[in-house]
């Protein structure tokens, strides 16, 4: 599948701070790729070179196959892009706002309506001036102007802030939608539960660096596996425990270990012991997301 | 002008507080003509200080370029840059508002030189005068909105650019007031804008100088550029 964001060792230093170290991005057209990373990682600066509003100190991004150059701006009528410090102006009122950010889109908004009930956003709702929204209100208000147009291309920035876990869950709904209708949806977040849900393709980035990148799948895969094994007898768990030392459970005949990598070497160390259960628990994103930074310390 | 200063809430609240000044302050303001209390006293305070002029007039339109800091600093400034706007046609968009402001204000100072010319018969001067005193006012309000714009789109926030707005036109101001009194300081004069802001001589010669509007109008579309060339660098 062809990539439709690329970035080539992206670096972007503030100073003496580096952002953004050497980052190598792709994203697959047509996927929903979950950008994650904890506070300060470099998420919203990447995010912000990806849109022009900052230039790189050093590497390369290209947006539908084509170098960005700074200065380039028409790229972005295919984007559907929502800040992560959203602010709207105050003046206008929701529908006001709607039909104006429709209008420097190119004037259609063919999924307005459905953004507005996947949001729960009425019609009342977007009579009233902006000023007078909750903060919640305003994500949802943001949120259906960067997707009404239907674009090519979604960027959203913590998207979820501020949505209450009814919306939250129809909203990532809504992004399948999306994605079912060949829009690409690029978007950052540190709660990794809902990453989890929606994501194809998964980035983990760490003081600016990628530390990962891959189908979450593969990453799952990849990473530990939590395994508990039940002995049915008292001689093969200990002949289990000499051979590989780890905790277990005594009165119950029961171990639990983590197992890394291929786990083949652990059905074969198992071989002609009598096992009455055995549970492989693949790992969860936070439990890749936490071994990643683990490794680290 | 006079309408401007009638109906501004500042001018009626100095009048009120000459009126209930001490009788000493009251004798410096009305034997020394200052009176705050009489649109003609008003309008010549402004032409013997022409600084005042300026701050009644040219402030509100030196202030619209500091909405683009206050943009940045809400985050409004990237989602406009999000759509498909180019940096240069936001920048047009904000100078040619601004312009539209500045025009509005020197008819509004027209409108009300007319009205006092008129009613309160106005000593001194052909009209046509005052309206290229005005006109001299409206090429200072473009220049120092050129500088406002280049102040706002250097500035990293809005606080910062406030201060420069004020502190920097004040200062040229300053300098050039003293410039007159002090002869180390002179030279600064050729260099700037109020050097070229001489309502008085407009009144008595009946003409702007090619110098005076050559310098103004030159220096705005300088300072425009230049603002056009940072604001393209400029990280939103």
């Amino acid at each position: 599948m062809p990539a439709i964001i690329e970035t080539q060792e992206l670096t972007r230093r503030f100073g003496s701070t580096l952002a953004v170290d050497d980052l190598n991005l792709l994203v697959p057209e047509g996927e929903i790729f979950g950008f994650l990373g904890p506070n300060g990682a470099g998420k919203t600066t990447t995010i912000r070179i990806l849109m022009n509003f900052i230039r790189p100190s050093d590497g390369k991004v290209s947006i539908f196959n084509q170098e960005l150059r700074w200065g380039d701006y028409l790229y972005r009528k295919n984007i559907g892009f929502l800040p992560g410090d959203l602010s709207l102006p105050p003046h206008y009122s929701g529908e006001v706002f709607l039909t104006y950010w429709g209008e420097l889109s190119g004037g259609k908004t063919p999924l307005q309506g459905r953004c507005l009930q996947a949001l729960a956003l009425s019609r009342g709702d977007l009579g009233k001036k902006i000023r007078d929204y909750s903060s919640g209100m305003r994500q949802k208000l943001g949120i259906t102007a960067a997707l009404q147009h239907h674009p090519r291309l979604i960027i959203l920035d913590e998207p979820t802030g501020g949505l209450d876990p009814l919306v939250k869950h129809s909203f990532l709904e809504l992004l399948k939608e999306l994605k079912a209708s060949g829009s690409t949806i690029f978007f950052s977040s540190h709660i990794l539960s809902e990453v989890e849900q929606v994501a194809d393709t998964t980035a983990i980035i760490r003081r600016g660096r990628l530390v990962v990148e891959g189908k979450i799948e593969q990453l799952k895969h990849k990473r530990h596996k939590q395994v508990s094994i039940v002995f049915k007898n008292r001689e093969d768990l200990d002949e289990f425990i000499r051979r590989y030392p780890c905790q277990y459970d005594d009165h119950n005949l029961k171990l639990q270990l983590i197992s890394g990598g291929d786990i083949n070497a652990l059905l074969k160390a198992l071989e002609g012991l009598d096992i009455a259960d055995i549970d492989i628990i693949d790992p969860t994103l936070e439990d890749i997301f936490l071994q990643y930074y683990n490794d680290e310390n | 002008m006079h309408w401007f200063m009638i109906s501004s809430s500042m001018a009626q609240g100095i009048a009120q507080f000459v009126k209930i000044a001490p009788p000493a302050m009251r004798r410096f303001f009305f034997e020394d003509n200052f009176s705050f209390t009489t649109v003609q006293s008003l309008l010549s305070l402004a032409y013997t200080h022409p600084f005042i002029l300026f701050l009644f007039i040219a402030y509100p339109a030196l202030f619209f370029h500091r909405e683009i800091c206050s943009a940045q600093e809400k985050g409004i400034l990237a989602l406009t840059l999000s759509k498909p706007i180019s940096r240069a046609s936001y920048l047009v968009n904000l100078i040619i508002s601004s312009l539209l402001n500045i025009i509005a204000l020197g008819f509004a100072a027209a409108a009300g030189v007319i009205l006092s010319y008129y009613i309160y018969n106005t000593a001194g001067g052909a009209l046509t005068n005052f309206m290229l005193a005005i006109i001299n006012l409206v090429l200072l309000a473009l220049f120092l909105g050129g500088l406002a714009l280049l102040i706002a789109v250097c500035a990293t926030n809005s606080g910062q650019a406030t201060g420069w707005m004020i502190g920097l036109p004040l200062a040229l101001y300053l300098l050039e007031f003293l410039g007159k009194s002090m002869k180390q300081i002179a030279f600064l004069s050729p260099f700037n804008p109020f050097h070229y802001f001489n309502p008085q001589k407009v009144l008595y010669e009946g003409k702007i100088s090619y110098e005076d509007a050559g310098f103004l109008m030159g220096g705005a579309i300088v300072l425009s550029g230049l603002s056009f060339f940072s604001f393209r660098r400029k990280d939103v």
